[in-house]
């Protein structure tokens, strides 16, 4: 524990003083203050905030994640070859991308939230957002570690990692309408609703979504969305999803780096 | 009118209650009911008279309707009416009028009352500065065991203004009656409607508020109806709507506020309508237009922050979208004109989508979706070519349109 | 001591090492020398674990070089040290110290190559030189039994290669094991006892540089390397 710790820490601080990583804070609270500006209010400005936050941490998560990997071979043979395990090296610069990716979402959401007075109404939107901002973080984040684990070549881990952003954020959406226009004659909300449990973005946008009390719009099938996502075992099959999410890349880039050539 | 007799009513008065004062009175006199608790069950009043309250008088019902007003000229004012229970055989109200023209009902307080108000066959009355409220809350789910707060059937000519309305099952209810006034009402919190009405022509709606009823406004098979000035906020929920609108010809919608409602306004066989100068804000749908809705005009109306602006379930369009401002227009305006350059369609491929497999709605606001709406504003497919705005305006045409509370 | 023992790799279907066995034995500075893609740095890495061998086996006194612990013996200082960007020198010598456990001070080896005015920098702004000799700290500081150096030299001044040399050379008198991979010749006659001559992944030689260059006819190990590489094509 201690060495995933001491690795932890020096990633983290690393990470914490490039400029990326401020510049990507900086452009979180920009965007959300400008948003809530322009909206003339958090409520309205908060679907253009969810978009962001589901769209650019995915985003950024994963390419930031590829880049340190990348982009810091020399470091890790060093400790690769000092005498530790391999999982504890690769946690702990894990932990130490991801925490920073995710304190970035977060630290930018309060920022922009804190310039532009926020009501207390807003508030539990607004933690809403930031859980859903760290999740995705360090979902995307242990996705894009087991990718660069996986492939050798530099250019063809940031490809894969580029394709599994799009196809999360945005082909997965293609295909599931597919599916709906399928079987449109057959009550398929449950299948929709395993459908969204097994993509993180879509999990993340729909909880929003019917946080922000849309359900209305959404007619029976939105009634049926509610009443499995508005309940306890609904919110936990949720957060079970995403922490899933989290830890089973984690098992995954253990295992396979435990069996990789560098 | 003759000048009457004013006829005190009180404990320690010449009549000690309503009932004796009434059987004593004739044409023109006023019965001054002081103030305290009198019990008035089913008071058949035939007489040209008028019941004033001072400060403090209450009519109890005891569960019964208080008052039958059968006759002309009737005035029954500054009273509280209180305790008429629900009843599955008759329609009990706290005031209950038949074939009484020229009746006038004013400041009248009533409370925990099955209906309100109701009238029948009746022309020229006034009904203002009412405050009827019931015991029905949108949550419970017995539409039947609460009334309406104004109700009125067969009549003409009738003027219902300035009155408060709250947890009945309809705010106020029309049924066969024409030529009627309705306005400042404040209307809401009702179980079913705010304002409900069917088969009454030639009306008119000004000024009135409806706030968070349990399904909005509903208005059906009426021709030649105004509404102007209205608000419709809040009505919001699986089956609500700002103002359901059915088999409604030739009718005039302007300078209504639509905001934060689940539909702003459903039309379905709707014709020769104008809807203009309406600001529609932060509603789910702001217009949902079915296909046998004809020759309508949708012009100068402002449409901001809603999740769909237009929504139809048809291919084709017989309606005239021109010249409103949409905010989601991205259009520019080279020549300055105030008119947008290229037109605007409002109406988006996911509606359509939604309508064909409802359960595609959880794709709501996925950027996949956005792009597909984009893709077929650029080249309509599947959504009505003939739905488009070609004059879409640049700048807020009804700004001065705020919510007043 | 390093013990290899008839080890093989290939990547895919290019064989990279091929049946080698080498023994690196205690208090010798052993350097291995070989063409661009002759296989050292796969035979580093193989000794470090960071690759593992299709076949044969590889000790690291006694203990196979798959356990963890075969690395508490070895430091290693890699050809290229960008480490990190935005931490400071001291920062980095911290971090491998608590990850080995081992409480050591830098400060006599900071002076020694003279970094005391670079320790506190972003490793990010230091010169490419500056890091190496960061990284050679880093080599020597935990007074581990064998140490391996890939290209040590490169990128060093001249006064910084000098004192480096006779680092090596006290290191050496102080019965460690160095083993280095170096294309500068004159560093390797000046330091090493033996050399390992790799060539498409097969050692071709192994023994004394002064024996090469008498067994080749050569003046000195540059040319013998040459003949060498000559015979062989």
């Amino acid at each position: 524990m201690k060495t995933i710790w001491s690795i932890f820490k020096f990633v983290f601080m690393d990470n914490l003083r490039s400029v990326w990583a401020i510049a990507y804070t900086l452009f979180i609270a920009l965007s959300t203050y400008a948003l809530v500006y322009f909206t003339g209010s958090f409520t309205r400005g908060v679907v253009s905030i969810m978009n962001i936050i589901i769209l650019i941490t995915p985003l950024v998560s994963t390419m930031m994640t590829s880049m340190y990997f990348f982009n810091k071979t020399d470091f890790l043979f060093l400790l690769l070859a000092q005498p530790i395990k391999r999982s504890h090296t690769f946690i702990g610069m894990y932990m130490g991308i991801a925490v920073m990716l995710a304190l970035s979402v977060g630290f930018g959401l309060a920022l922009g939230m804190a310039m532009s007075a926020p009501r207390i109404e807003d508030i539990q939107v607004l933690l809403l957002l930031m859980l859903t901002g760290v999740l995705l973080s360090f979902i995307f984040s242990g996705l894009a570690f087991l990718i660069a684990i996986a492939t050798r070549d530099k250019l063809r881990g940031i490809g894969m990692a580029l394709s599994l952003w799009l196809f999360m954020a945005v082909i997965y959406d293609g295909l599931m309408l597919m599916y709906f226009i399928v079987f449109s004659e057959y009550p398929i909300e449950e299948h929709a609703i395993i459908l969204s449990l097994l993509n993180p973005i879509d999990l993340s946008r729909i909880f929003i979504m019917l946080q922000l009390d849309v359900s209305a719009l959404m007619g029976y099938s939105g009634a049926v969305f509610q009443k499995f996502f508005g309940t306890g075992l609904g919110v936990g099959v949720s957060i079970g999803a995403m922490l899933l999410w989290i830890v089973v890349p984690q098992f995954l880039f253990v295992y396979r780096a435990r069996r990789k050539d560098f | 009118m003759l000048n009457g007799r004013t006829l005190e009513v009180c404990p320690s008065c010449e009549f000690k209650d309503v009932q004796s004062a009434y059987a004593f009175a004739s044409d023109g006199d006023v019965l001054l009911i002081k103030q305290g608790v009198y019990t008035v069950s089913e008071l058949i009043v035939e007489k040209a008279i008028s019941i004033r309250g001072e400060e403090g008088a209450i009519f109890d019902g005891n569960g019964s309707t208080i008052l039958y007003i059968h006759h002309d000229s009737v005035s029954i004012s500054d009273i509280q009416l209180r305790n008429v229970s629900t009843n599955y055989i008759e329609d009990r109200a706290a005031l209950k009028c038949n074939n009484s023209d020229y009746l006038v009902i004013r400041n009248v307080v009533v409370r925990h009352s099955f209906f309100g108000i109701l009238v029948e066959k009746s022309k020229h009355g006034i009904i203002e500065n009412c405050d009827v409220k019931g015991d029905a809350t949108t949550d419970s789910y017995l539409e039947s065991s609460n009334g309406n707060a104004i109700h009125l059937w067969y009549c003409k000519n009738m003027t219902i203004r300035n009155n408060q309305i709250r947890n009945h099952r309809d705010g106020i209810y029309f049924e066969f009656v024409d030529k009627s006034k309705i306005e400042n009402n404040w209307s809401e919190s009702n179980m079913r409607y705010g304002l409900h009405f069917m088969f009454s022509h030639e009306n008119e709606y000004r000024g009135n508020t409806f706030h968070k009823n349990g399904a909005g406004v509903a208005v059906m098979y009426s021709t030649k109806v105004v509404m102007e000035n209205n608000q419709f906020v809040d009505n919001w929920g699986t089956s609500s709507y700002g103002l359901l609108l059915k088999d409604i010809t030739d009718s005039r919608l302007s300078e209504n506020l639509f905001a934060n409602n689940t539909i702003a306004i459903s039309a379905d066989n709707t014709m020769r309508c104008s809807i203009e100068n309406n600001r529609f804000d932060g509603n789910g749908y702001a217009f949902r237009v079915m296909g046998n809705c004809t020759d309508n005009v949708i012009s100068a109306n402002d449409f901001l922050q809603n999740s769909f602006d237009v929504t139809t379930n048809s291919r084709s369009n017989y309606n005239d979208f021109t010249g409103n401002f949409w905010e989601e227009y991205s259009g520019y305006d080279l020549n300055s004109d105030g008119i947008g350059d290229i037109p605007f369609r409002p109406v988006k491929l996911f509606t359509y989508i939604i309508a064909q497999s409802p359960a595609s709605i959880i794709l709501m606001r996925s950027t996949f979706i956005d792009l597909l709406n984009l893709a077929e504003k650029v080249t309509p497919v599947l959504t009505p070519e003939s739905l488009v705005d070609i004059k879409p305006q640049m700048k807020l045409i009804n700004d001065h349109l705020k919510l007043s509370f | 001591m390093i013990t290899l023992n008839s080890v093989s790799k290939r990547w895919g279907r290019n064989e990279v090492l091929r049946d080698i066995d080498l023994t690196i034995e205690e208090g010798r500075v052993i350097s291995m020398l070989g063409p661009n893609g002759s296989g050292k740095s796969t035979l580093i890495k193989c000794i470090l674990n960071l690759v593992r061998p299709n076949s044969g086996t590889i000790t690291v006194n006694g203990i196979p070089s798959t356990s963890v612990e075969s690395r508490k013996d070895i430091s290693y200082m890699p050809q290229v040290a960008r480490f990190a960007e935005n931490i400071s020198a001291i920062r980095l010598i911290q971090l491998i110290s608590d990850i080995r456990g081992v409480d050591a001070d830098p400060t006599q080896l900071i002076e020694y190559f003279n970094l005391e005015g670079h320790m506190s920098k972003k490793l990010g702004v230091l010169s490419g030189g500056s890091r190496q000799k960061v990284s050679a700290v880093l080599a020597f500081l935990f007074d581990s039994p064998i140490i391996i150096l890939d290209e040590p030299t490169v990128g060093l001044d001249p006064v910084s290669r000098v004192n480096f040399k006779r680092l090596v050379l006290e290191e050496k008198e102080r019965g460690k094991t160095i083993f280095f991979t170096s294309h500068i010749m004159s560093d390797v006659e000046e330091v090493a006892d033996e050399i390992a001559f790799l060539l498409e992944g097969k050692i071709v030689y192994q023994g004394k540089p002064e024996e090469l260059i008498k067994s080749t006819n050569q003046p000195n190990l540059e040319q013998s390397i040459a003949h060498l590489l000559k015979a062989e094509a």
